[in-house]
This record gives C-alpha cells, structure tokens and sequence, in this order.
C-alpha cells in the first residue's frame, strides 16, 4: 500500500510539475464555468494556488460556490496523446489565503510564474488557495486512480 | 522518395530507408559479392500504410493497456496478436499496391522469392536479437505484397515486444523495410560467424544440406567446423549425431525432407568448399573490419551471399526472465501432434491411474514407516508430474497459439480472437462437474423438503437417496470441490451444500451465440484452408487445437488430483503428530512430518511457521476509480465484489458476485458460473479463467494488474467485458 502511494505521489507531482496552466471549472447556480488558468502546488500536494482579478467571472463564481475542480493534462495535440497523455482532475475547495501564509503561497506562484509579478502585484488581483479533497489521474487511455493528499475525511463537510 | 528500388542502384541507402538487413546487403553489393537479386521496399511504404489507416496510434493504444514489464509471455503474445490483426485487416492503399506491384512483377514475374524483414531500429544492439522479425521463402510473384504486411506486422511480433526496450521499438520512431529477394536453389546452406561466439580464436562454419531455414530454427543439427583464420585448417570439425532431413522448397511449401541415401554420409561442404567460404568471409571480416555472423548458400557450385551482419553479444537481458522461454515455445505442427499423442495416451492416463491407485490406499491403516513412505512417494511423484506438465503440457497449449495464428491470417476476422469460437466444442472436465452440480441443485429445487433442509444449516446432511446418490457420485469422480482445506469429511459436506444451494439461485448457462456461429465459422475456415497452402489439412489442425485448448484446462485438473493425494498423505500425517501434541505439527513440511514418523527426527525446531495469508490491512491515500485489464470475455457484469484469496474465501461466494483472483485454479472453476463477472489478475486470453468463462459466456477481465489489493470484497463493480474496463464503487 505504502508502494502505491509513492508511486501515486510521485506521478501526480510529475503531471503538477510539468504543465504551467490547469482548466478551472467554477459553476455559477447550475452553470459550469471554464477558465484558464497559471497554477502553482505545494510539495505536500494538499494546496494548489491561483490567482484572477476580482472583477472576473470566475471569481464572483467562486465567492458563491467555493467547490472547484482543475484539470491538468500532458497532452500535446498530437495523435499520440490517446496512448501517453495523462489528465489529472483535483477536486477541491477555493478559499482565502490567510495573511500568515500569504508570503509563502506568494513566493510559490511566482517561482513558478515569475513573469506574471506585475499581475499578481496589482490591487486587483487575488491569490487563492484551493485546498485539495482528492486528485484523479488518468492515464493509459482510461486507467483511473484516487489520490487523497490530506488525512481528514472531508473538506466539504 | 522512392518506395521500391534494386539495392544495387541506390549505393547510399540509408538504414532509416532499408532497414538494419537492407544496410548489410548493400554494403555486400558494394564489395563485389554475390548476391541473389534483391530489391528493397522501403520503410517509407510501412509510414504510407500506417499513415493512411491511421494505424499508429491504434498500436500505440494496443500497447499501452500495460506496461511491458508486468505482462505474462501470454499477455505479450494476446497483444502481438492484436496488432497483427490491424495491419492483416489493413488494405495497402491502392496507390502504393500499383506501384510496388508494378516492380515486383517486372523484377520477378516467374521466380519464388524470400520476403524478408529489415527493420530500421536493426543497429549493433538488435543484431543481437535475431530472429524478431519474420521472413518467407518461396514465395510466389503474386503472393509478394500479402507478405510485405506480414512483414510489416512483424515489427511488433511477440518477440520483439519483450524486447521492446532494449531495442528502443517505439510506435512514432520505429519502421519496418522489407527486402526482396530471388530465392536460390540452395544444394547446401549455413551461417559462418568469423570470430567464435563461444570465444575461440577461429572461424565456425556451419552447414546444411538444403535451406538454411532448418538450422536457423534450431530442427536440424549442422555439420561444423572450427577454421584456423591463420592458415585455413580445420581445427575441430563437429558432426551432427545424425545427417537425415534437409529444408527444402517444393511446389510452394517449405518443408523437411529426407536426405538421399549416398549424401547422409557425406558433410555437406567438401574441402576445398570450406576454403572458399574462409577466403570470402575473412575477407568481408577485413573490408568492414568487424567479426561477421554471414548467411550463405551454395547452389550449382556457385557461392551466394545472402546477408551479413555484426556479431554482437546479449547485453542487459535479465537472465532470471522466463518469458523469452514461453515465448520460445513456437512449436511445429508435427511436434505439437507428437506432443498431443504422448499427452492423451500416456501423461494423463497415467496420472489419472495413478492418482486413483493412491485413493485406494486406506491412510489411517498404515503403521508410521509405511505412511512416512507414503508421504515420501507422493510428494516425489507430484513434483514428477509437475515437471511432466511443464514439459509436455505447457508446450502443447501451443496448438491454439498456431491455430489462432493461421485462421487469423486466413480469415482477418474483425476481432482476432473469433478463433476461440471454434475450440470449445470438446467435453471439458470442469464444465462436466459444474453439470452435475447444476444437475444436484435442479433436484433441490424441485423437492421443497430438500430445500428446506440444505437451508437450515443445522450441521446434519440430507438424506433424499436419490441426491445423496448423485453427491457421492460427484464427490468420486471429482473429489472434493475444496481440495486442500483441512476439515473432515462432515464438515466437507456441508460446505458442499452450501455451493449446491448456491446454484439452486442460478440458470444454467446457455451458450452465447450458440453452435450455429461456431459451426459456421469452422465451415469458413475449413474452405479457406483448402485453398490456403499448407503440409496439414484444416480438419487435422482444427482438432489438434480443440485438444489443446481443451487439455489446457484438464490437465490441470489431472495434476490436482495427485495433488491431492499428496495432501490427503501430509495431511494424515500431520494429524498423527497433533494427535501425539507434536508441536508446530500443523505447520510442518512434508519432509519433516515424513522424518519424525520415520523416527528420524524427534521435534520440530523452533523457527516460527508460516501462518494465515491474509495480507494486513493498511490506511491507503490511493483507491483505484476505474482499472483497464484485456478484454477476455464478452458481455457487462456488475455486482459486490467477492476478493479470493484462498480456498477458505471461495465458501462464502454467493451466487451473483463478482470474483475478484488473482488466477483461478482450475480446481476452483465450480464457482465460475456463480459469478455475475470475472476480474483476473493473471492475464491472457487462453488462461483457465478465461476459457471457462467464454464456456458460460460470463464477461471476464483478465490481466488487471493489483486486483486483488486494490478491490475490496464488498465494493461495487462493474465489469465491461467489451473493452477491458472494470469501474469500482468503494464500499
């Protein structure tokens, strides 16, 4: 078992390291929203962070219904994807970044973003944590494993 | 680019264009030797077809349900079947077939050629690994495009996908040449490596009489000699312990043929023959300053060159890996009848005898000596008949291997393994008993007194005469259901009941698509086999493959009940001990409970003993949502899981579930038609769980890697038989 989690570990961070934007899906009443966007994670896998001007749909999506769920895929647009690609969803919870951890979920975004600096310093702008119930990677076409990083039961309860 | 040329025009070939075998032709071509007309196709007709059909990634798809290095030889085989079939059901497009047409019938209108393989990835490294790919001799001018797919197909033979990454094969890099070649009246043929794989410092030349193809294969023995590079003498000349059959080619089929009387005491090369094969060979070692491994054949006198390549040694193969064992198991038609014969008229009989003699012995009678010999001639007669499976059993399931392989290529039917459809018309040993366990509970049903006694469970057995009767008859043919729990005969029965209560919930199972398809099918194989070309009739090779996909199942069954008996004299023993508060009596070995009631020994050491096999539970973060196995058998099942990991599991399974295994023995198949699914860990096609559950049209996976630890009893699945895909629920 332990086996599993360190494979399972290691290849979601593989899939998490190797792509710079996720699809988020927020919903609106009934109505799901997509968007792109730049992510970042933390290594213990348990939060992912984001950020969107206040004034985008998204956000106002989010500030109604915290319940997301990202995609992050390897594909490449090319025949070969339906075999290699692997597609990893996170099902989570978007929240505020408290002010003790603002600098380090900061400091994690633009390591990874740096050129995105003067977006992520404008008044505008929000960094957002979205912490994470489980992640389902998909590979091999249509091999589906469940990961969850945290040890509490549920994050929507 | 050209798609089709004379090696001898184009100078600068590239390997990527012709291929590793194309490269060493060329290279002969360039220092003067003879060799047999040859024209190239290219690898950018293998792309053209790939492209055009869009092929490429459905082999990518065929490849990556699993990764290579957890498959089964079985597993690999069921997947070079499969992409066999795509390029088989592939047309080449019309545009390319007019062309290559075109050239091959203005270079070889009246002649027989060989279509060879030359794979573009055949460097230094693959060289190693001959015999991967496949190549056809004598073959007709018209019947040359259908064997550039073959060819083409061979690129991801079984063989070569177990050796997939050590060649670097890969759906967007690797390719496939092919090379044409004038087929040669050979008199005598042979393969001279210039440096001594074995290590000494001298040439080895090996030669046979006809084709070289026999010798390459291993089926006939050669005449060899070790050649002083220095001065040409023969240092060691090695005489086959006989000189009887050649390879030969005639009226279209490559065959073994006697050799004529006078010759059979003569090698096939003469003195001054071998010096000539020296002088060439030295002299190609020096142009491409490179030992050589040199195919070569001699017709009317004159010297052909028919390829050349670099000796090269096996790196980084795990010597420990048994698959290229299995995988090695390609047997001949005739080997496989010989194999068939020795199976039905001596292995099995005897086992059956034998095991039926054992029965007959009245354990409980015996004094201490005569039951420790007991146990000690048991146990050494189950490892005889064990080693006699392995070698006699085992190879013979090849039947179906090369019966599925030819009607495949006949038929090109949509799914490659519509050929199973044929093979089930034979009586097997373990749908019988599940007859009779149909039979028993069909009684129960239609006697509610019966019925009401089996439910009650009070420990007592029925006493219906007539079910009774049928029970005992059961229990004498097949033994008990349960083989190796350790209860008595009581306790045995009831658990008996149990499985026969358990069947009173189900219908017998009719076969899906019933006997007219089948027969159909034969029909249409029958036909094409007549018009198809080879040294055996359709019916012949039709029922050597039911006997074999049929003995893959019995035999086991045979091998379980000398098992049985082993375990019946153990077991007897190790009750003698208990009963004496031996301690550790219940867990020690055959051997020891032998040696201490021979006297031999007085106590158990101390060591601690094996005890319960259920693996500990522990928290996991991962759960599995969705696993993709090999489709084995057709149809949608969904229901609780039911995991079995041992015999104990199997008696609490209830009429309905899914059986979750890592392999059903075949001693445990009376539980199969019980189940709404079957998921296996262990993969194949032809594998017993497998074969048992196409007989009960129950929809199986197999192949699903961890099953048995990542499905928990009691979790919901569904099972989809169509694609491979089992989806869980957890509890």
């Amino acid at each position: 078992m332990e086996n599993y989690d360190s494979n399972m570990r290691a290849a979601i961070l593989k899939v998490l390291a190797s792509q710079r934007l996720a699809v988020l899906s927020t919903v609106r009443g009934e109505q799901p929203y997509a968007s792109l966007m730049a992510y970042a994670h933390t290594p213990d896998l348990e939060t992912l962070v984001v950020a969107t001007g206040t004034a985008t749909r998204k956000f106002i999506n989010l500030s109604q219904q915290p319940r997301v769920s990202l995609l992050v895929d390897t594909r490449s647009n090319c025949e070969a994807d339906f075999h290699s690609a692997e597609a990893l969803t996170i099902i989570g919870r978007a929240g505020q970044v408290e002010p003790n951890e603002l600098e380090m979920l900061r400091s994690l975004y633009l390591e990874r973003h740096p050129y995105l600096v003067d977006f992520l310093s404008s008044p505008a702008t929000v960094l957002i944590k979205v912490k994470v119930h489980h992640y389902l990677l998909v590979n091999r076409f249509q091999n589906v494993m469940e990961y969850h990083p945290g040890n509490e039961k549920d994050i929507f309860s | 680019m050209k798609r089709i040329f004379f090696l001898e025009h184009e100078k600068t070939a590239t390997v990527q264009q012709v291929g590793g075998k194309g490269v060493g032709l060329r290279d002969l071509l360039a220092a003067g030797c003879n060799v047999p007309k040859t024209v190239c196709i290219t690898s950018d007709a293998y792309d053209g077809f790939l492209d055009f059909h869009g092929l490429r990634e459905k082999i990518g798809l065929v490849l990556n349900r699993k990764q290579q290095q957890d498959m089964r030889w079985e597993e690999i085989w069921d997947t070079a079947l499969r992409v066999k079939a795509l390029f088989l059901a592939a047309s080449i497009p019309s545009e390319l077939e007019n062309e290559l047409s075109l050239f091959l019938h203005s270079a070889f209108a009246n002649s027989l050629v060989a279509v060879r393989s030359s794979a573009t990835d055949e460097d230094q490294a693959a060289g190693s690994f001959a015999g991967l790919h496949e190549s056809y001799l004598n073959i007709p001018c018209d019947k040359i495009i259908a064997h550039i797919k073959k060819v083409w197909a061979s690129l991801w033979s079984d063989r070569a996908l177990l050796y997939r990454q050590e060649l670097g094969l890969s759906v967007e890099t690797s390719r496939m040449a092919v090379v044409v070649q004038e087929m040669v009246n050979s008199d005598v043929s042979g393969i001279c490596f210039t440096h001594d794989p074995m290590g000494s410092s001298h040439m080895v030349i090996e030669a046979v009489y006809g084709l070289n193809q026999g010798l390459v294969d291993g089926q006939i023995e050669p005449d060899r000699w070790f050649v002083d590079k220095a001065d040409g003498a023969v240092r060691q000349w090695i005489q086959p312990s006989r000189r009887t059959k050649q390879t030969t080619a005639r009226a279209g089929v490559i065959g073994l043929e006697d050799i004529p009387e006078p010759q059979r005491d003569r090698p096939p090369l003469t003195a001054s023959e071998l010096l000539q094969l020296k002088e060439v060979c030295l002299r190609l070692e020096q142009h491409f300053n490179q030992p050589l491994d040199i195919e070569w054949t001699i017709s009317d006198g004159q010297l052909y060159l028919l390829q050349a390549r670099p000796i090269s040694t096996l790196a980084n193969v795990d010597r420990e890996d048994k698959r290229p064992w299995y995988l090695s198991l390609h047997r001949s038609y005739d080997n496989l009848v010989q194999l068939r014969d020795a199976i039905e008229h001596d292995v099995l009989p005897s086992m059956e005898s034998e095991a039926a003699e054992f029965a007959q012995i009245n354990l409980d009678t015996l004094d201490d000596q005569a039951l420790a010999e007991a146990i000690e001639h048991r146990t050494q007669r189950n490892s005889y008949w064990a080693d006699m499976y392995w070698e006699k059993c085992i190879p013979f399931a090849h039947g179906v291997r090369l019966f599925g392989e030819i009607y495949n290529e006949l038929l090109t039917p949509a799914d490659p393994y519509e050929f199973v459809q044929l093979l089930s018309s034979r009586k097997m040993l373990s749908t019988s008993r599940n007859k009779q366990l149909y039979e028993l509970a069909s009684l129960v049903n239609e006697n509610p007194k019966l019925k009401q006694e089996l439910e009650q469970h009070d420990g007592t057995l029925p006493t219906d005469p007539l079910f009774r009767g049928q029970l005992d008859d059961l229990l004498s043919h097949y033994g008990f259901l349960f083989p190796g729990l350790e209860e008595d005969h009581e306790q045995r029965l009831l658990v008996v009941m149990k499985v026969i209560l358990e069947y009173t919930r189900i219908q017998p199972a009719q076969r899906d698509g019933g006997v007219a398809r089948s027969k159909e099918l034969e029909l249409r194989f029958l036909k094409r086999m007549q018009q198809a070309e080879y040294p055996f009739n359709g019916e012949d090779l039709l029922d050597l493959a039911r006997a074999s996909y049929c003995i893959r199942d019995d035999d086991n069954v045979y091998l379980g009940k000398i098992e049985l008996q082993a375990a019946a004299a153990v077991n007897a023993g190790r009750q003698r001990l208990v009963a004496r508060q031996v301690t550790g009596a219940e867990h020690a070995s055959p051997k020891e409970v032998a040696a201490i009631l021979a006297g031999q020994q007085q106590n158990l050491d101390s060591r601690p003993r094996k005890s319960s096999t259920t693996p500990k539970k522990s928290y996991s973060r991962v759960t599995a949502r969705q696993i993709v196995g090999q489709p084995a058998a057709k149809g949608v099942g969904h229901g609780v899981a039911r995991v079995v990991r041992e015999l104990e599991d199997l008696k609490n399974f209830q009429a309905g579930e899914i059986l979750v295994v890592d392999s059903i023995d075949p001693n445990m198949t009376f539980i199969v038609p019980l189940a709404a699914a079957i998921i296996e860990k262990r993969g194949g096609m032809l594998i017993h769980g497998a074969i048992i559950a196409r007989e009960y049209g129950i929809p199986c996976i197999t192949g699903v890697p961890d099953a048995t630890s990542l499905i928990t009893s009691g979790d919901k699945v569904t099972v989809d038989g169509y694609l491979g895909i089992l989806t869980i629920e957890k509890k």
